[in-house]
């Protein structure tokens, strides 16, 4: 800094110019005042001058005058021009000038006057004046002069004072100064703690005492300075650091005044919206806002107002218009006096987040919606063993709300107590290892309601591993009603299996390539006589089924052309050689991947038979309904009949008084009449007309027990009751007794006791077996020759599902041809009067219609005939089996 | 036999079952007999002069017996009743039980008229106690 050197040295300069100028200044000023004063002097030394010439000289001109004396006065006049200054003398005498001396000048000069006055006797007379001119410019020029003289050498004084005393300054003052003056300019010596040094001879000095203090003060300000520097360094340093976060911030940053007005926002901010810095400056903050969100930024800035900084998710629209989710941490301004001056916030760019949040929550609700809508319980277990998720599948198979089973031992909750051992077992291994036996798995499980119920469930168990916690999570499916479908399968195939064993048709499944049996049940065996041992895996070519090979090959062809047959008639070869008419229907069937068919021959030999019984059976349907019909139309005429034939006997009676009155007076004599009636044998007419009307009333009556609903009530019987009941009613028949005599058979009951329950009506059964008992007794009293040692035996037994009534008698038998009608209505073989032939026809329709039962009979001719009767029995609710 | 002939009134429709019936018991001069063919017509009457019983065929045409029965005994022109049906199986309902019918007071047809006699006499004579 040379300039500030070269500007060092003014001071100096400066106090020279100013002492020689001030100097200069007295000593004019003094000049001036001695110039002014040595004037004065001059004047007043004048003026006593004229004072003088007043006294001394006035009396002695003024006396000249007065004598005239001319010379004189010149004289005196001249003697007057002696005094300094005074140049011209003269006496004005009555305005003339008398006399003079002296040079008249006009310039420069002053003129006195001194009255001249001559005492008289007569008073003081003026002659005249004496005028002086005085030289007042040679007084000037004197005092000038004088001045001039003065003023010179005091100018020459003060300016070699000036000059020693620049000297002795500059020695003493501006060399050092100088001095401090580099030190100071010199910003390297200062800084690095350099000490300020004089180069002086005498010390402790006004220099010293500042310079020792600005030492001292530089040395505490230096290490303040260098505190300052660090600080100051630290506090740049700390100001870049925030002026490049702020800038470079990943966060936007939004200040805004108390109207939420925008003042400032970084980079990042403006970024985030799309718009630049200045685009958003002096706008206001709502202007960003989704405008969803704009009431709920109005609560924000309410709260803002209260002072509540609390962070919030703020919602804008981008310049573009999509959406910006932020997250914001605001923080309220407050001025000096309390009052909300603005806001500043930080703004987290969270719209990916929000819109992972929005995914997972999202993801979240369709699992939520998929774990609530499942069928399936879905239920979760914590380490602990406590049930941390239970969806609603789980409520409902169960039984307990969510908020009863969350927190639970999902154990002591859903297990019955005799497995809680085993799971409290393998509970320790599974929080270790996540592994257990059920891991992995699905199995079934007993589990128990919360109502007590026990149910099967399916369940299918994992491991999941949460933040070292091994949970499981189970999926349960409540398969009572499949364990019990399955049950029903398993019951039901067991039922299908009996039915296809039990099954009276033979049922035959046979490969097609090579006809080999293989599958047969057991009808099978009775129908063909083969053993199911010597026919399967044997040709059914082999066994000789078909009489006529023929047929059998039209049957396949039939077969393969359609893929089934229906009643396919053929006649079987029994194994015993016996032909049999049978019908044969079968279906292609693929069986372990072999095509095969399955066949039903049903032995139709038999049926054919039976089919004319079938036919009399529909038979005797009609007839109930046609009987039902007449039975009332019939009963009125024979009412008539029977009673006609009442009257006509009573009126021909000798016993009736009104008989013998009206006998009486016709002249008819009574007696007579009785007679020729008898001997006509119109009596006997008439009984046969009476007979004969009852008879048909009788035919009437059965053939309505055809037609008659059975109202009566159906309950469990005790069928040996019955049994031994019809056996009273049958003893204790009238007809019975007399015309059959029955008290000489020997009646054998054999009643088992142990019976399934049936359900039938007491008085049908009891009619039942009373007309077997009336037949076997008509029968056994009417054979000729008659039965010796009579006997009925009663069998009552149980059946397959079903309770069977045996009637045998040893009676006479009824012969094969009479055998098949004896079910048949108006069949009978007793003599005319004696039996309707509805008997067993009627009995008949009460086992099979009535009671669902089955009536047959077996009878060897001399032998004796069995009646056999079986009634189904309840089917029982538990399983007997 | 008590002097004064007790009425009684045979209701059927059938006009021969009906006359052959009172033909029967007119025989015995015990009773007054009167007939009529349907409920309507034995209901009129029995207005005109009460009967201490009827004979009721149970099938007739407009009212049907039964009704006939609940009808006079309700008016109080009739006390006993028997029920003379063409039908099999025609059972006392509730009602005519109540009546004091019982299962010897109904007759299937064709009937023995000496038992219907018989009843008539019983019934008459525990009226008579």
């Amino acid at each position: 800094m040379t300039h500030n050197t070269l500007k060092g040295k003014g001071i100096s300069r400066r106090l020279l110019w100013r002492v020689i100028l001030l100097s200069l200044f007295l000593a004019l000023l003094s000049s001036s005042v001695q110039a002014w004063i040595s004037y004065q002097e001059g004047l007043s030394s004048i003026q006593e001058t004229i004072e003088q010439i007043k006294k001394t000289q006035a009396g002695s001109i003024t006396k000249a005058l007065w004598d005239f004396n001319r010379e004189q006065l010149v004289t005196q006049l001249e003697g007057l021009l002696n005094f300094p200054f005074i140049k011209h003398v003269s006496v004005i005498a009555d305005g003339i000038p008398y006399s003079e001396a002296g040079l008249k000048i006009e310039k420069g000069v002053s003129s006195w006057e001194i009255q001249l006055v001559q005492s008289t006797n007569r008073g003081p007379v003026t002659l005249g004046s004496l005028r002086i001119l005085v030289d007042i410019a040679s007084i000037r020029q004197a005092v000038v002069k004088n001045i001039a003289w003065n003023l010179l050498f005091m100018t020459m004084m003060v300016a070699i004072m000036a000059v020693v005393l620049f000297l002795l300054f500059n020695g003493m003052v501006t060399r050092h100064l100088t001095t401090v003056g580099m030190y100071f300019s010199n910003a390297d010596s200062w800084r690095i703690g350099q000490r300020l040094v004089l180069n002086k001879r005498h010390r402790n000095d006004e220099l010293d005492t500042i310079v020792d203090a600005y030492n001292q003060m530089s040395g505490e300000r230096e290490k303040a300075y260098r505190d300052m520097c660090i600080a100051q360094e630290e506090k740049n340093a700390s100001e870049e650091r925030y002026r490049r976060i702020v800038e470079t911030s990943q966060e936007g940053i939004w200040a805004l005044d108390k109207d939420f007005v925008t003042t400032y926002v970084n980079n990042r901010m403006a970024d985030m919206l799309g718009y630049t810095q200045e685009e958003m400056l002096g706008k206001n903050f709502s202007d960003f806002i989704a405008p969803d969100q704009l009431s709920d930024h109005e609560q924000t800035v309410a709260s803002r107002k209260l002072g509540q900084n609390q962070v919030y998710e703020r919602c804008f629209r981008k310049q573009d218009g999509g959406e910006l989710w932020t997250l914001a941490s605001p923080h309220g301004m407050f001025d000096k006096q309390g009052q909300f001056a603005g806001s500043f916030a930080m703004f987290t760019d969270i719209t990916e987040r929000k819109r992972a949040e929005e995914l997972l929550r999202e993801s979240e609700a369709r699992i939520r919606r998929i774990t609530d809508s499942t069928l399936d319980a879905i239920m979760m277990m914590d380490p602990d063993g406590l049930v941390s998720f239970w969806n609603p599948a789980a409520e409902r198979i169960l039984g307990y709300m969510r908020d009863e089973a969350i927190g639970q031992d999902l154990h002591m909750l859903i297990v019955p107590e005799r497995y809680h051992e085993a799971y409290r077992a393998g509970l320790p291994r599974f929080r270790l290892t996540g592994q257990g036996d059920a891991i992995g798995k699905t199995q079934d499980m007993v589990a128990r309601r919360k109502d007590g119920q026990e149910i099967t469930l399916s369940l299918s168990l994992s491991a999941l591993n949460i933040k070292g916690g091994w949970h499981a999570v189970g999926i349960l499916r409540d398969i009572t009603e499949r364990k019990q479908a399955e049950e029903q399968l398993r019951q039901n195939s067991e039922k299908f299996l009996r039915i296809f064993e039990m099954a009276p048709e033979c049922f035959l499944f046979v490969r097609l390539r090579d006809s080999v049996i293989i599958i047969a049940n057991a009808a099978f065996e009775t129908i063909t006589g083969h053993t199911r041992k010597e026919a399967l895996d044997h040709s059914a070519l082999e066994l000789d089924l078909w009489d006529d090979p023929p047929v059998r090959g039209e049957f396949l062809e039939q077969l393969e052309a359609q893929g089934q047959v229906k009643d396919f008639e053929f006649l079987l070869r029994r194994k015993d050689g016996v032909l049999r008419r049978a019908v044969i229907s079968a279906q292609l069937v693929t069986l372990a991947e072999e095509q095969c068919y399955v066949s039903i021959i049903h032995d139709i030999t038999d049926e054919r038979k039976t089919q004319e019984l079938l036919i009399q059976s529909e038979k005797m349907v009609s007839l109930g309904s046609l009987a039902a019909g007449i039975a009332h139309e019939i009963n009125n005429p024979l009412g008539i009949v029977h009673q006609a034939v009442q009257n006509l006997i009573l009126r021909t009676s000798p016993d009736q008084k009104k008989n013998l009155e009206t006998a009486a007076n016709l002249g008819l004599d009574m007696g007579l009449l009785q007679q020729y009636l008898h001997e006509r044998k119109l009596d006997v007419f008439l009984r046969d007309i009476q007979v004969a009307a009852m008879r048909a009333s009788g035919i009437v009556r059965n053939m309505l027990n055809f037609s008659r609903r059975s109202e009566s009530k159906r309950q469990i019987c005790d069928l040996r009751h019955i049994i031994e009941q019809s056996v009273f009613l049958a003893s204790s028949d009238y007809d019975l007794k007399k015309s059959f005599d029955f008290k000489s058979i020997k009646i054998v009951l054999d009643l088992d006791e142990n019976l399934p329950p049936c359900s039938c009506t007491e008085t049908e059964i009891e009619q039942v077996i009373l007309n077997l008992l009336r037949n076997s007794a008509q029968a056994m009293s009417m054979a000729r020759p008659p039965t010796r040692n009579p006997e009925i035996d009663i069998r009552l037994r149980a059946g397959e599902s079903c309770v069977r009534i045996e009637v045998a008698d040893n009676g006479p038998g009824i012969a094969p041809n009479v055998q098949r009608k004896v079910f048949e209505p108006f069949f009978t073989t007793k003599p005319p009067g004696v039996g309707t032939g509805l008997g067993l026809s009627v009995s008949y329709f009460i086992i099979t219609k009535g009671h669902g039962g089955k009536m047959w009979m077996t009878s060897e001719p001399g032998k004796g005939t069995t009646f056999f009767i079986e009634l189904p029995a309840e089917q029982p609710e538990a399983d007997h089996a | 036999m008590p002097d004064m002939p007790r009425s009684i009134l045979v209701v059927d429709d059938e006009e021969r079952v009906r006359e052959l019936l009172l033909e029967y018991l007119g025989e015995f001069d015990e009773f007054e007999l009167r007939g009529a063919a349907s409920g309507e017509e034995a209901l009129e009457l029995l207005r005109q002069r009460p009967a201490e019983l009827s004979v009721v065929d149970m099938r007739l045409p407009g009212m049907n017996g039964a009704n006939f029965i609940e009808a006079a005994a309700a008016a109080g022109l009739c006390r006993r009743f028997l029920a003379h049906t063409g039908s099999v199986d025609f059972s006392l309902t509730p009602a005519l039980l109540r009546l004091g019918m019982a299962k010897e007071d109904v007759f299937f047809k064709p009937v023995d008229a000496a038992e219907v006699l018989q009843r008539i006499r019983e019934i008459l004579m525990e009226e008579e106690r």
